[in-house]
């Protein structure tokens, strides 16, 4: 029983780490204005109403980076836009792919939107392609994970909590391990 | 005998696998504690505004770029700073030092000449006198924007798919976030258009354009002044002027090297010296503070046309003075194709 407990407890250790390691990557990932892109698959979190129904608020996308000569009408972008000085992030439909005599750009629309967005896309602002992966409500999961108290809490404290018991563990099977070879030379 | 042997040796096996892999899981686990820390720290970093800022952002058609490749509406600092390709010679220093400008263009370059100029005494007289030498944007080429200089410098490429009129919107202004004394008034913007290639042009091509023939001079918050400004206005150039309102003023940019042997006194009404040395600008473009209509900057050919951009704190503004200082600079260069 005791064995057992062990060999589970050991799993979800590891379990753990391997999670916890994944967020730090995701982490350090992070680009500027606040990308993260995880071998090529890039985590949104849906601060508004603008996509409903197909993407509520905190829903947690998985987009990918797209060749943007592939997009079309129909398309779910997420891109860089400028709202009251800052700038951020909006996903958002293709209503209209334009090739102006060579010049790429994009009208856009939330489906919950009664009108077009004011300012056409650029192609470098595009961040990713939407591609229907979602997860309902992780989204703010991956805020608070990316909040510094969530992150703290999260990651850093049962880290520090493992280590901590895997040192003790350690220094405890040397000691076993001292005993041992004491009652043997004995 | 043997047994005993065998299985001594079995217990030492397992010991070393024990003490393996318990070290290896401490050690798994100190690496991911000390890179989430790490993680931690600097992904939480506090994120203030820098002591300098520059955006462009454009609207309703038109495209900007840093490469004449990724095509956005909008450039950030960040943008700015990682422009990837080499041989460019921009730069975004941490903080300026006040230079001046007479808008002569380096022919060779398509650079604006800038200068940094100093009072000295005269040796015989004891008059003030002026002195100005030139000073450059560092061309290292290294694919990453000098964080040194005197001024911001930087190339804009701007594509169009038809020939447009260019206009600053409301809102491109000069910004201070912290109590500026009177360099915000003393603010400037030059725009030296290098030239043209048409839409799917190699990214090089459009790099390599120098060509620039007119500079078009663009002061923010041309109609205000200090109370210190206005003082500087009369005991140093001879002009009167108020605080807000005033007719807007031309002033003496400097357009040569000057050394003390030229003698050029800080309050010269010679014409020989401003013809020569500091001729009167008056920029083409002049805003009044707050301003809220559109201005007409630029005329753009179809295609994609690199502007070259330098915005700087114009050391012979009257509100550049003693007192002048202020910090953490945004410079909001905010352009379009509507004027409405």
């Amino acid at each position: 029983m005791k064995k057992q407990f062990k060999i589970i407890l050991n799993i979800l250790i590891w379990v753990f780490i391997v999670i916890a390691a994944a967020i730090t990557i995701i982490s350090l990932n992070t680009k500027e204005k606040g990308v993260s892109n995880f071998f090529g698959y890039i985590p949104l979190s849906i601060q508004s109403a603008s996509m409903e129904p197909a993407i509520y608020t905190g829903d947690l996308i998985i987009s990918e980076k797209s060749d943007v000569k592939t997009l079309k009408e129909g398309d779910v972008i997420s891109f860089f836009s400028i709202e009251k000085e800052k700038v951020v992030i909006i996903t958002h439909r293709i209503k209209e792919a334009k090739n102006d005599k060579g010049v790429l750009s994009f009208v856009t629309k939330g489906d919950n939107n009664e009108l077009i967005d004011e300012k056409e896309v650029a192609p470098g602002d595009i961040v990713s392609k939407f591609d229907g992966i979602k997860i309902s409500k992780a989204g703010y999961l991956l805020d608070f994970f990316k909040s510094k108290i969530g992150f703290f809490v999260c990651i850093i404290l049962p880290l520090f909590l493992i280590f901590i018991f895997q040192l003790v563990n350690f220094v405890l099977i040397m000691v076993r391990i001292k005993q041992d070879d004491n009652i043997t030379n004995s | 005998m043997k047994d005993i042997k065998i299985k001594k040796q079995k217990e030492e096996v397992v010991t070393r696998r024990t003490i393996v892999i318990a070290l290896l899981t401490l050690l798994v686990t100190a690496i991911s504690l000390t890179t989430s820390t790490y993680a931690w720290f600097t992904a939480n970093a506090t994120v203030t505004l820098g002591s300098l800022d520059v955006n462009v952002t454009a609207s309703n058609g038109i495209q900007i770029s840093m490469d004449a490749t990724n095509w956005k509406a909008s450039l950030t600092t960040a943008d700015i700073q990682d422009v990837a390709y080499t041989g460019h010679t921009n730069q975004v220093p941490a903080s300026l030092v006040p230079v001046s400008s007479g808008g002569v263009i380096d022919a060779a370059t398509g650079f604006l000449n800038m200068y940094k100029g100093a009072v000295t005494s005269n040796e015989t007289e004891g008059y003030n006198i002026l002195t100005a030498t030139k000073t450059t944007e560092a061309a290292d080429g290294s694919g990453v924007a000098g964080l040194t200089g005197d001024f911001i410098a930087f190339d804009l490429f701007i594509q169009s798919a038809d020939a447009e009129t260019l206009y600053l919107t409301p809102g491109a202004d000069v910004i201070f976030q912290d109590t500026d004394v009177g360099l915000k008034n003393a603010a400037r913007f030059a725009l030296l258009d290098e030239g043209n290639v048409a839409v799917g042009s190699t990214a090089a091509a459009a790099q390599a354009l120098d060509g620039a023939t007119q500079v078009i001079f663009w002061e923010p918050n041309a109609d205000v002044h200090t109370a210190a400004g206005v003082i500087a206005a009369l005991d140093v150039y001879g002009i009167t002027t108020t605080t807000t309102g005033p007719a807007i003023a031309s002033y003496y940019g400097v357009k040569a090297p000057i050394t003390a042997l030229n003698d050029v006194q800080l309050d010269s009404v010679d014409a020989l010296y401003f013809n020569n040395l500091t001729p009167s600008v008056s920029p083409s473009v002049q805003r009044v503070a707050g301003s809220t209509a559109f201005t007409q900057i630029l005329s753009l050919n179809a295609g994609v046309t690199k502007v070259r951009v330098y915005a700087w704190i114009e050391g012979q503004d009257v509100d550049c003075e003693n007192n002048a200082s202020g910090s953490d600079i945004t410079f909001n260069i905010k352009i379009s194709k509507n004027n409405t």
